[in-house]
């Protein structure tokens, strides 16, 4: 372990394969697609998604909170309970000031103001919530935490779209680097399940379009993909600086060694065919990390279901590996929890490493005869991993690498 | 002190506010139930979507305000849109 080293020593996850990272661990080795129908998304062209699975946000909160904030930042605080915990801290007794909070967010409260919307549409201003802008800015996510858990450090909201967690990971391991903290409560969530959403993505034609069978609608790198499904979540993870860790005794759960960050400068929503802005993430991910292709054991990747991402991720880890390591596609699980995506996938790389183990892809049964990886898919693998990637890439073009180490 | 309104008032302070139905009484202020100005513009909000109440905002902003002022104050708010509405017909 390098002295620019970060440890993490905390997860916490809510997704729609389970709440709490051992439900989520679980449901995503069991390989069981989630996405079904959703009552709320009645009657558009894509009426399904991945939900959480009997979220109580009143139960876990309490609505003395509950009632100010959006769903995004109610699974994000559940999260980043649960992964303060995990990492044997208490924020009755830390110093605040040296903690920080970076949490990726793509569309803010888009349930709320959906709502307030409809109000504003009848002409009924003076019932519109004066809430509706608290709740719905997508850095009040990271501002209640800091006001749960006292974190009084560096505090801020990364937007990258898809990519935006795995952007604040990175953010909050640069952070540590420069001695701003020695803790950061990190990570991604997004509740993206609404009409306006659903109507938006499946207009511009990413989502699939399945909807005689939306369990197999998430088939990342499947030669029958045709687009990615929409999930919600949150994922996050508790970062601090090596020695901080290794001060206080903590259990290290893997080492946070690179990132690298890089735009594709080619289409708004399409990956660069030629992957040069991934090829050049991935190297610089990869040189931060001081590691070679080599010692990669595994790629989480990207893997959307979407035609192009799948193909021009296939076409990139071909490039870049020669023989890639085993891969595997959580959103084939849960979908595409967007802005929550990054770090759920991060979060799961490292529980991956922990355990020695690759859950599967599922939906894949027949690989793209265009994409030559090795997919983990029906069960999960057992596999010797010294160090794994986790890829995220955003409409925008954004592309975000990181590279975790086993503990 | 417990009236149709008073009551309707300790529902929406509990379930939309997430008030602790043990501290709601007739001489807790906005203060003591902790209710920041949001919150009591929140629950203005509520009631004129609920109840058709036009509520005066600096009114609700007032702290020190107790609870069973408020409800006597939003009695007579309703008593006065009874009597408006049988003054139109």
């Amino acid at each position: 372990m390098s002295a620019s080293d970060v440890a993490v020593t905390g997860l916490g996850l809510v997704t729609p394969a389970g709440l709490g990272v051992a439900a989520t661990w679980e449901g995503l080795c069991a390989g069981v697609p989630t996405a079904e129908t959703d009552p709320k998304l009645s009657g558009l062209p894509v009426d399904f998604s991945c939900r959480l699975p009997g979220f109580d946000p009143v139960a876990e909160l309490g609505r003395r909170l509950t009632w100010r904030i959006d769903l995004f930042t109610e699974m994000a605080l559940v999260a980043a309970r649960e992964a303060v915990a995990d990492a044997g801290l208490d924020p009755g007794t830390w110093d605040g000031a040296r903690v920080g909070v970076v949490i990726g967010n793509g569309s803010g409260g888009n349930v709320s103001l959906e709502a307030e919307y409809g109000k504003l549409r009848d002409n009924r201003i003076s019932a519109i919530s004066p809430l509706t802008i608290p709740r719905s800015v997508p850095n009040m996510v990271a501002g209640e935490i800091a006001i749960d858990m006292q974190a009084l450090g560096p505090n801020l909201v990364t937007a990258t779209a898809c990519a935006s967690g795995a952007t604040a990971l990175g953010t909050a391991r640069d952070l540590l680097r420069l001695n701003a903290c020695d803790i950061v409560i990190a990570g991604g969530s997004e509740s993206v399940c609404s009409r306006i959403a659903s109507a938006g993505f499946s207009q511009a034609g990413a989502l699939s379009s399945r909807t005689h069978d939306p369990a197999g609608s998430s088939r990342p790198f499947d030669a029958e993909r045709d687009g990615f499904v929409l999930g919600e979540g949150a994922g996050i993870l508790v970062l601090e600086r090596a020695e901080h860790a290794r001060a206080r005794g903590a259990r290290v759960q893997a080492h946070f060694s690179g990132y690298g960050a890089t735009a594709d400068g080619h289409h708004p929503t399409a990956p660069d065919p030629a992957g040069g802005g991934v090829r050049r993430a991935i190297s610089a991910a990869l040189a931060d990390a001081g590691l070679g292709v080599a010692d990669i054991d595994h790629v989480n990747a990207h893997g959307t279901s979407t035609e192009k991402n799948d193909l021009a991720e296939g076409r990139v880890l071909r490039t870049v590996f020669g023989s890639p390591p085993p891969v595997t596609a959580n959103k084939s699980i849960i979908g595409h929890c967007i802005g929550a995506a990054g770090a759920i996938e991060a979060a799961v790389t490292v529980l991956t490493l922990r355990h020695q183990l690759i859950p599967p892809t599922a939906n894949l049964h027949r690989l793209d005869p265009e994409i030559d990886l090795d997919v983990v898919t029906k069960t999960a693998r057992p596999h010797r991993m010294r160090a794994a990637l986790s890829n995220s890439f955003a409409f925008g073009g954004q592309n975000a690498v990181l590279v975790f180490k086993a503990a | 002190m417990s009236t149709a309104t008073y009551d309707m008032l300790v529902t929406k302070m509990t379930e939309n506010l997430g008030v602790d139905a043990s501290r709601v009484r007739p001489d807790a202020t906005f203060a003591d139930l902790e209710l920041d100005s949001l919150a009591a513009l929140e629950l203005g909000v509520i009631l004129e979507e609920d109840l058709g109440l036009t509520f005066d905002l600096d009114e609700l902003r007032r702290e020190e305000m107790t609870f069973g002022q408020f409800s006597a104050h939003v009695e007579r708010l309703l008593a006065e849109k009874r009597s408006a509405a049988v003054d139109a017909v």
